[in-house]
């Protein structure tokens, strides 16, 4: 297929007849009628989910924070908490400001910046969970096996092939994640660097 | 004003089908886009102040539209194959031809976001000036991007 082809090509579709399924008066005026579900003000289900449960098992390490005796686990269960109360907030607020552009008055450039400025948002939060993660998911289960359980997960005697095992996967998941955050940098550079071109 | 809109949409209804089938693939999507776009259009009917033409008003709405329809949703998985929405929303007229425009919208698809309004732009024969005003990079700045995707095109249709 050459240029020109796809130029012709292009001719074709303008003569052709328009599509009932798309253009019947009766959907567009059904549409102007303000009933159809517009997506880009409802948050997905994931999001609200994600939102409920941090904020559930925040409140409830508050709630039992008391029974946090030691300086070790007090400081886990404060970094915890404010993990779980910031970051969703963080993210949500994001996609509320990604969502807020005026269509109709902004040019293409201008949209397309606001959600790479949006987007490097979200992409650090990202970041700083998956780097983050490793030892919240060790925190948290030292939180939780005190409250549930009453036992002190840092007091614990482990045999050596167990502690083996969770240095190499608590290694793994960082190394992971250090590859993950460097892939996700590259596709926000490449809409960077589209835009740079621009100017 | 319901009367006034539905008479503008339809004189450039060809227009929102052709940008629909640039930004979504599956037949699902492109109907959900389009839906996005008419319920733009309708919101900010009102405010049009016709200071441009109501087409370049219809680009720019239409084309930040599916813009923020790429970014905030997810990638949709299709079950249907493109060949298959060609047969479902085309008259099947000429088989042939309906695949080379399957290809060529395939093709347009496959350029980054920028390129494939700039290339949108061009094929609907606008020129430098109304393609700046439209996606707000410079006159200058189209031309060359303009030059670079006819390039790109070009070797990959050589390519392939």
């Amino acid at each position: 297929m050459e240029l020109e082809e796809i130029k012709s090509l292009w001719d074709d579709v303008n003569q052709k007849p328009a599509i009932k399924e798309f253009f019947s008066r009766q959907n567009i005026s059904y549409m102007t009628q303000l009933n159809y579900n517009k997506q880009a003000n409802t948050f997905r289900v994931a999001e609200i989910i994600g939102l409920v449960v941090a904020y559930a098992l925040a409140g409830l390490i508050l709630y039992k924070f008391n029974m946090l005796d030691t300086w070790y686990l007090s400081i886990c269960g404060i970094i915890v908490v404010m993990y779980l109360l910031l970051m969703p907030l963080y993210t949500i607020t994001g996609i509320i400001r990604m969502r807020k552009i005026d269509l109709a008055k902004s040019s293409y450039k201008e949209v397309m910046e606001h959600f790479y400025s949006v987007k490097s948002r979200l992409k650090q939060a990202e970041n700083v969970s998956l780097i983050a993660s490793p030892f919240l998911f060790v925190f948290s289960m030292a939180i939780l096996a005190k409250i549930f359980m009453d036992i002190d997960f840092f007091t614990l005697t482990f045999q050596l092939p167990i502690v083996l095992l969770i240095v190499l996967a608590f290694t793994g998941a960082i190394l992971f994640n250090i590859w993950a955050f460097k892939k996700r940098g590259k596709q926000l550079q490449s809409v960077k660097q589209l835009l740079e071109e621009g100017n | 004003m319901r009367d006034d809109f539905l008479t503008t949409i339809k004189e450039n209804e060809r227009i929102i089908y052709k940008l629909v089938r640039i930004y979504a693939e599956q037949y699902d999507d492109q109907q959900d886009l389009y839906q996005e776009i008419i319920y733009q259009l309708w919101k900010s009917f009102n405010t049009f102040q016709g200071k441009s033409k109501i087409s370049t008003w219809i680009y720019r709405v239409a084309l930040n539209t599916s813009l923020a329809h790429i970014n905030l949703r997810k990638k949709h998985s299709g079950e249907v194959s493109i060949h298959d929405i060609e047969l479902q929303i085309e008259d099947k007229i000429d088989t042939q031809i309906e695949d080379k425009i399957a290809k060529m919208y395939q093709q347009i698809r496959r350029l980054n976001e920028i390129d494939r309004a700039i290339i949108f732009l061009s094929l609907e024969g606008k020129d430098y000036e109304e393609m700046a005003t439209i996606t707000g990079f410079t006159a200058s700045n189209v031309g060359t991007r303009l030059n670079r995707i006819k390039q790109k095109l070009k070797t990959r249709l050589i390519k392939e």
